[in-house]
Parts: structure tokens; C-alpha cells; sequence
């Protein structure tokens, strides 16, 4: 009942009118940059924080959700009508959702979609309000052994989940690791790998390097990308897109296993709405009773992964909000973020700003509604930007990024280290390093240091710290139990 | 290992080594506490690991961008290229010839490097600045440089 009621002042926070504009805003510019392939949540967050410095939190976090939502659903639509995925959690919906438009059905499959990933994001909210706070609860009894080998256990799920290569995938967080070390030692005043830069003493700052890494990289990996494929004819009208009562019954059960997939493993630090999809996915067709029809236009091939991309991106909020790790690149950049703003997720969030926290979740349902409404009256609005030339687009996103990555300190300094982290996110995504580890292990790798050594100062120099605590113990044994299970499986 | 793979792993190797080398000039532990040196090592030795790792293992196919959906390359060298060229030197100009210049200049490069008409180029080169400098420098406050002639 306490939710309830926090519920119920969450919503008095979120349908204030800055906050309402900022949901509508962050679903459309989700929407938008989802459509457009090229640049994902990740990036346009990133890009975008610079310009959210002039609001508050609350709407800064409730815009970046929407970005986070929306992109999710707007990468359906290039999947569905050009075969091409907009977002890489929308790859499992090319499978069906194309097919079913070869065959005149792109309306129900999008409209499919979109209720889908409002009924499946709807339910995901629900289960974030009745297990956030509990966790949070667990949570609170954490001190540094805790967190150091729960930071030690995300990064190993990281590296675990992210891409095929482990070593790629640890060389990765190794290096957001060390740049985190950059900078002056907050207990001996050191200065370390600071090559005499004035401006590196307060360490790398997280901005540029999240804007250099996803947005401008991703420019760049683009301009070696060609476009393909012409767009299906299809009949996008609000009576177009509603699914028809058989469509339904074929779904439902879809959209509640890809909701409940999604969420859970959205919770995972490192899988992720990609991860989700593809299970989803495989799940739904593990359990029909004629698989050889996914791959050619089974409406449920569509439903399951929206659903679960939707969910898992609900469920990636949990760790964030509760115990302030993040389990991806997109809810690192938040986190960075908030960090920026003087918030620092976690624990005690939940009872130091519970405006800020239930605003938050009561947004999402605001969220959803925004987004299936759009998606049903307004698809032809979005199939539109379709037509942005590559020509125009790409330059555009790298001058907001110019100017966006400037605006921080007024210097061309971060430009700079945003160019930099540019050319090694190009060169990261041509050799098949994953640069979400790297962007996890900078905006936690402070935090992990921290812990380590007041872990080790608490116990005056005894290592025993990490297996005497229990939750630290089990931590560290699921450690042990995913890097066995890692290096088994490359044996086998 | 793909041969590609090679360069990037002795490089990272390279990095680990200066890494163990300069945390073994800071202090590695403090009394019983760890020093400024302590996460460095073990960072360093931890790249060493990886990769090695990346260097020893036997040739498994080629290396595929584990974060992006396969996708043709199309694109060629020379317009990356010329792509950070122009964006290095409109960075550089920035100060100099004003935030506003640079981006101009930027953005009618990149146009027309992409592909874009004159037209396009010259449409998107004045709008979009003029709303970015509405958008940072007015409703922002953001002191954007300003060149030789005000803006």
C-alpha cells in the first residue's frame, strides 16, 4: 500500500507540465533516433545530456527513459518495412515482421509491436514499483566488501554477455578501469597518468568519452555503411495497424513470455534489450506448436521480442535505481548523468528522493501511453523521417555533438578527448571490442577502487573481508562460477 | 587469431606494460591500506592477461564488430578520411574563427562529403548552426567562441 501512495505523488510529480513535455519529448526523440538507423539510445542520450543540464533531474531522468522506450520501439519500424534494424534489439523482429509485410500485413505487425511493448512494458513497470523499494531494503545492508564484489560480479556479467570474444570483452572494461584511475588519488594526492594535462587531474570526464564513443563512433562506422532496400508499400492508417481479434490470440501469450523474459533479464547487468529479444524469440519458438512457421511471417515472431526489448528496458532500470550499478551502456550514460546532476543512485536514493525515484517509475506508465498512442495514430509521421538524407543527418548529429560536448566547460579541451574516444570507438567496433563494458567499467571503476580499499582498510589489510561476509562470499563464488562456466565452454 | 587482430593486441600488451611500469612508481600499498599504486597493477596486469590472450589462441575466423548487426561495408577510406579531416580542423578553427564559422564550415564539408548537394550543404550549414547557436548560446547561455567578426 506504501507504493501505492508513493505511486499516486509520483504521478503528482510526473504530470507536472516540464515533466509531462519531457516524456513526450524523450519518446518522439526515442521514436525518431530508433527509426534512423545509425545512432542508438546510448548515443542520443549521451548527446543529449548537455542540453538536459539546464532542467531538473527528475525531467532530465524522465526524458532520458522516453529516449530509452522509445528507441526501443522505433527500431521496429525499419525492421518491419525495410528489413533493416533500426536498434540491434529490433534484429529478431526482421525475421517475421518483414514477412509479414511482403505479405500486406505491416500494419498488424506494427501495430502489434506497439501494443505489445505497452502491455509487456506496462507489467514491467509494475514489477520495478513492487520489487525496486525491496531491493533497495536488501540493499542498504551493503558496505564495501559488498559492492566491491558486486561491482567485480557485474563486470564479469559484462564481459560474459556482451559479444562472442570474453577477451575483447575484458580488454574493453580493463581500459574503462584505467581511465577511471586517471587523475589526482583522492587519499595520497598522486596524480596518475595525467601526462602533465592540468585538465586530466580531475580525471576523465564521462561525457565526452560516452559522446565520443557511441555518437561520433558511430558516425564514423556509418559512413562505411551503405543504405539498402526500398521501403513496403503498406496501409500505415490508424484502421491499418490495429491487429485483428485472430492476431490477438495468437499473440497474447507471446507478449506476456517476452514481457516476463524481458524484464528479467534486463535486470542482468551486460544483456540487455538485444540480449532479450533473441530469448524471447527462441522461447516463443520453442513453445509453438508449428515453429517452421517463424521466419515467415508468425505474428508471434514479433510480438515476443517487442514485447521483451520493451520489458527489458524497464527491467535495466532496477539495478540502476536500487543499487546504482548499471547493466548497460545506455543506463551507464543515465547513470553518468545523474552523477553530473549531484544524484547518486542507489540504496538510500529511494528514501532521500522519493519525488525524484516515483516521478521516475510513475513516468514510465506516462511512458507507455505516450508510446502506443503515437504508434498507432502517427507511424506515417515517423516512416517519413525515412527520407532525412544520410547526407544531412550524419553531419548534423556530429556538430550537436561539437557543440553539446563544448557546452560542459566551455572548452574545446573535452572536444578533444571526445575526437579521441571517437577514433578508439572506430577502431573498438572494426576489431569486435564491445564498448559498453568500457563505458560501464569509467563510470564504476572509482566506486570499485573506493570499495577495494576501504574494504581492505576496514579489515587492515585482510582479503579474508570478501569471503567472511556472506553476501560478499556468494558474490565473488558466482564470480568464480561464470568464469569456470566461461572457460569451459570455449573447451567444449 | 585473425592476423587483424594482432596490431590492436600488441599495442594493448604495450599499454599493460607502461601501466605495471608507472603503478610500480606510485605506492602499492600504504601501511595495510592499498596505495595509488595498487589499482593500476592490477589493471595492467590484468590487459597483460587479456591480451596475451588475444595474441596466443589459434586463428578462429575473422573478428566481427560485436556491438553493430552485421552490415556492408560500403563506405570508403578516403571519406573517413577526409570525415575526421574536416572535423579536426573545424575543432581547431573553433576558437579561432568562432564556434558559429567552424560549424558552417563543418557542416558543408560534411554534406558534401557524404554526398549531399551544394544545395543541401548550403541550406544545412546556415540553418542548423543558427538554430544550435539559439539553442546553446541564447537559451543555454552556453559562451560559445566568437571569431574576428562577432559571432
Amino acid at each position: 500500500m506504501d507504493a501505492l501512495r508513493l505511486l499516486i505523488d509520483g504521478f503528482g510529480v510526473a504530470f507536472q507540465p516540464l515533466n509531462l513535455l519531457a516524456v513526450v519529448t524523450g519518446v518522439m526523440v526515442g521514436q525518431i533516433i530508433g527509426v534512423l538507423p545509425g545512432i542508438g539510445p546510448a548515443s542520443t542520450i549521451a548527446i543529449l545530456l548537455p542540453v538536459t543540464f539546464s532542467l531538473n533531474p527528475t525531467a532530465a531522468m524522465i526524458m532520458f527513459v522516453g529516449v530509452y522506450y522509445g528507441a526501443q520501439y522505433g527500431g521496429t519500424i525499419t525492421s518491419v518495412l525495410l528489413s533493416m534494424p533500426g536498434e540491434s534489439s529490433s534484429i529478431m523482429t526482421t525475421l517475421d515482421g518483414y514477412q509479414m509485410a511482403l505479405q500486406g500485413r505491416a500494419g498488424p505487425a506494427l501495430g502489434i509491436a506497439a501494443f505489445g511493448s505497452f502491455i509487456a512494458g506496462t507489467l514491467g513497470v509494475v514489477a520495478l514499483m513492487f520489487m525496486a523499494p525491496s531491493l533497495a531494503t536488501v540493499a542498504l545492508a551493503f558496505g564495501p566488501p559488498e559492492y566491491a564484489t558486486l561491482l567485480v560480479l557485474s563486470f564479469s556479467l559484462v564481459v560474459y554477455l556482451t559479444g562472442r570474444d570474453r577477451a575483447k570483452g575484458a580488454v574493453s572494461t580493463l581500459l574503462g578501469l584505467w581511465l577511471a584511475v586517471v587523475g589526482v588519488d583522492l587519499i595520497s594526492g598522486l596524480p596518475r597518468f595525467t601526462f602533465g594535462q592540468l585538465k586530466l587531474l580531475s580525471g576523465i570526464p564521462f561525457v565526452p568519452v560516452a559522446i565520443g564513443l557511441f555518437g561520433l563512433a558511430e558516425v564514423l562506422a556509418s559512413v562505411r555503411e551503405g543504405r539498402a532496400g526500398d521501403l513496403v508499400r503498406a496501409d500505415l492508417s490508424l484502421r491499418g495497424v490495429l491487429p485483428t481479434a485472430a492476431d490477438w490470440l495468437a499473440s497474447r501469450w507471446a507478449i506476456l513470455r517476452g514481457g516476463l523474459i524481458g524484464f528479467f533479464v534486463g535486470i542482468l547487468p551486460g544483456a540487455g534489450a538485444t540480449a532479450a529479444s533473441m530469448i524471447a524469440y527462441a522461447a516463443e519458438k520453442r513453445f509453438a506448436r508449428q515453429p517452421e512457421r517463424f521466419g515467415r511471417g508468425a505474428i508471434e515472431g514479433v510480438a515476443a521480442p517487442e514485447s521483451a526489448n520493451n520489458a527489458a528496458a524497464v527491467g535495466a532500470m532496477v539495478p540502476l535505481l536500487t543499487i546504482g550499478v548499471p547493466g548497460s551502456a545506455t543506463t551507464a550514460i543515465m547513470l553518468g548523468g545523474l552523477l553530473v546532476f549531484g544524484l547518486r543512485p542507489g540504496p538510500l536514493l529511494f528514501q532521500q528522493q522519493p519525488q525524484f525515484v516515483w516521478g521516475v517509475i510513475a513516468s514510465m506508465y506516462v511512458s507507455n501511453l505516450v508510446l502506443v498512442a503515437l504508434n498507432v495514430a502517427a507511424i506515417p509521421a515517423f516512416v517519413a523521417l525515412l527520407r532525412v538524407p544520410r547526407a544531412v543527418l550524419l553531419p548534423s548529429i556530429v556538430a550537436l555533438a561539437v557543440v553539446g560536448v563544448y557546452s560542459l566547460e566551455n572548452s574545446v579541451f573535452e572536444v578533444w578527448l571526445a575526437l579521441a574516444a571517437a577514433a578508439i570507438g572506430y577502431v573498438m567496433n572494426r576489431q569486435g571490442y564491445p564498448a559498453a563494458p568500457l563505458v560501464l567499467a569509467l563510470v564504476l571503476g572509482k566506486t570499485l577502487e573506493e570499495s577495494v580499499r576501504q574494504s581492505l582498510l576496514l579489515s587492515h589489510g585482510s582479503l579474508a573481508i570478501f569471503v567472511t561476509r556472506p553476501l560478499a562470499a556468494a558474490f565473488l563464488v558466482a564470480t568464480a562460477a561464470l568464469v569456470a562456466s566461461s572457460m569451459l565452454r570455449r573447451r567444449t | 587469431m585473425p592476423a587483424r587482430d594482432r596490431p590492436v593486441a600488441l599495442i594493448l600488451l604495450l599499454l599493460a606494460a607502461y601501466t605495471i611500469a608507472a603503478a610500480r612508481d606510485m605506492s602499492y600499498m600504504q601501511g595495510r591500506t592499498p596505495g595509488p599504486g595498487f589499482a593500476p597493477f592490477w589493471i595492467g596486469v590484468g590487459l597483460a592477461v587479456a591480451s596475451l590472450a588475444i595474441l596466443i589462441r589459434r586463428p578462429t575466423g575473422p573478428a566481427r564488430a560485436a556491438d553493430s548487426p552485421a552490415s556492408p561495408a560500403t563506405g570508403s577510406t578516403s571519406t573517413l578520411i577526409a570525415t575526421t579531416a574536416v572535423t579536426i580542423m573545424a575543432v581547431a578553427l573553433a576558437e579561432r574563427l568562432g564556434m558559429i564559422t567552424a560549424l558552417v564550415f563543418l557542416l558543408g564539408g560534411l554534406v558534401r562529403i557524404f554526398g549531399g548537394s551544394w544545395r543541401s550543404a548550403a541550406l544545412t550549414a546556415v540553418i542548423l548552426p543558427l538554430g544550435l547557436y539559439v539553442l546553446f548560446g541564447r537559451w543555454l547561455q552556453v559562451p560559445l567562441p566568437r571569431g574576428p567578426w562577432g559571432f
